[in-house]
């Protein structure tokens, strides 16, 4: 199966790259890093956070490479610290004046109609998952953003399946009600409860 | 238009088609390719930056000896885990948590197999010593050893900064890539130790004996949310790890 060829295919990168292999790391990195900006994107739920979040990651993941033994999935491995960057990142903004995302800015938007709903989606997509309490988004996410089975999310987050599952379920729900799947929500519908 | 606000509806399962839409609204786009290339380069410069400064040191019980030799660059980077560890202990004592299924459970998340960000722990016997006088610090929380000794709270320990020695910083944030608080429950545990919070001006004046009576190098971090300065007393095999809680002005010795 594709899947498990990418698998080993990411394992023997991730031997060679421990040994040393400057190659290997640098094509490990390169095959990783949209997965990872994925999950910064949608835990952040804004572009200039995941921006940062995901370089961090990266550079963590970059690092671990040296001792990375192959025990964990490198993908499982590599999500577990995009979700903590992206977690740290969140964390972090708490602190901070919360960023402008450039898209936002009137200039930035093409006069094709196409451009404006793609706008529009990306921020009501935004405003919702901001909405949704972090525990359910986080495993929403690394569910059906980064595709890991429950048992794995389960460990990753250190609670039970079942707690996994009520979660996902939860937040999938609340996400849908919000984006109205099909339907453009109705803006009062979208409240954040984030800074 | 859907009513959200019904309490029943929270546990309705997405149907397929919304569960496909949903999906497919979550895919993200990815950044531009400049973005994308910085990043990249930043990775591995990381990476390089790790081969050339040597290997990984091995910082379970059984490792945690002290070369005949003034204060070393690996010294220095079992001090920081040190100081996590007996901070952690503090912490966990002050808070009246430990339990025996707490103990199983933080042995289990300290287990060498494997730190906290997956990344098992490498080196040992195998590495030489010139590497090892290397600043060193990997991805792992501290080993089973630390936790039997200082009990449930060991894991899961960031690493305070040491601001004015870029070298020993390096490593507290190498090792804090393993250590990062477990997510729990939902709401993320508060950071034991901020990065950017050395507590430098947390000393009370009823401590400055204390601190003043400390060796150089110290390490200053935060610590389970405790202000701590810590550093080693002596040299080589004899060498102890003194621990001053600034808070309490308590005095540990390790």
């Amino acid at each position: 199966m594709a899947h498990d060829a990418e698998r080993l295919a990411h394992r023997e990168l991730a031997a060679a790259a421990a040994g040393g292999d400057r190659a290997a790391a640098e094509e490990l990195l390169g095959a990783l890093y949209d997965r990872v900006h994925g999950v910064c994107r949608r835990i952040c739920g804004n572009a200039a956070d995941a921006e940062d979040a995901t370089q961090e990651a990266m550079i963590s993941i970059a690092r671990g490479l040296r001792a990375f033994d192959g025990r964990a999935a490198v993908t499982t491995w590599a999500y577990r610290i995009a979700t903590n960057a992206a977690l740290d990142e969140l964390r972090r903004r708490g602190r901070r004046p919360s960023p402008v995302d450039p898209d936002l800015h009137p200039e930035s938007i093409g006069d094709a109609p196409t451009d404006v709903e793609r706008l529009g989606d990306r921020l009501d997509l935004d405003a919702a998952l901001r909405a949704v309490p972090l525990d359910f988004r986080v495993a929403v996410v690394l569910r059906d953003v980064a595709g890991l089975e429950y048992a794995d999310i389960a460990a990753h987050l250190d609670v039970p399946v079942g707690t996994v599952r009520s979660r996902i379920a939860r937040g999938r729900r609340h996400l849908a009600d919000l984006l109205d799947l099909g339907n453009r929500p109705a803006a009062a519908d979208v409240r954040t409860d984030e800074p | 238009m859907t009513d959200s606000h019904d309490p029943a509806r929270h546990d309705t399962p997405l149907d397929e088609s919304e569960l496909a839409e949903l999906r497919a609204r979550l895919i993200a786009e990815p950044p531009d390719d400049a973005t994308r290339h910085r990043h990249l380069a930043a990775a591995m410069d990381a990476y390089d930056e790790v081969g050339a400064t040597g290997t990984v040191v091995r910082l379970d019980g059984a490792a945690r000896r002290r070369r005949g030799r003034t204060f070393t660059w690996a010294a220095a980077a079992a001090a920081v885990l040190l100081v996590v560890a007996v901070g952690a202990q503090l912490a966990v004592r002050d808070a009246g948590q430990q339990d025996s299924a707490g103990s199983a459970a933080i042995a289990d998340s300290t287990s060498p197999r494997e730190a906290d960000d997956g990344t098992a722990i490498a080196g040992g016997a195998d590495r030489d010593a010139a590497a090892e006088e290397t600043v060193a610090a990997t991805a792992e929380a501290p080993s089973a050893p630390y936790a039997d000794e200082f009990g449930p709270g060991a894991a899961g320990i960031r690493l305070g900064a040491v601001p004015d020695d870029d070298a020993l910083r390096d490593a507290a944030l190498a090792a804090s890539t393993g250590a990062r608080e477990r997510i729990d429950d939902g709401a993320t545990t508060p950071p034991a130790a901020s990065l950017d919070a050395a507590p430098r001006d947390a000393a009370p004046s009823s401590c400055g004996e204390h601190v003043d009576a400390l060796p150089s190098p110290r390490l200053w971090a935060t610590v389970a949310g405790r202000p701590v300065v810590a550093a080693f007393d002596g040299d080589g095999a004899d060498a102890s790890l003194v621990v001053v809680a600034l808070d309490d002005c308590t005095v540990r010795r390790v």
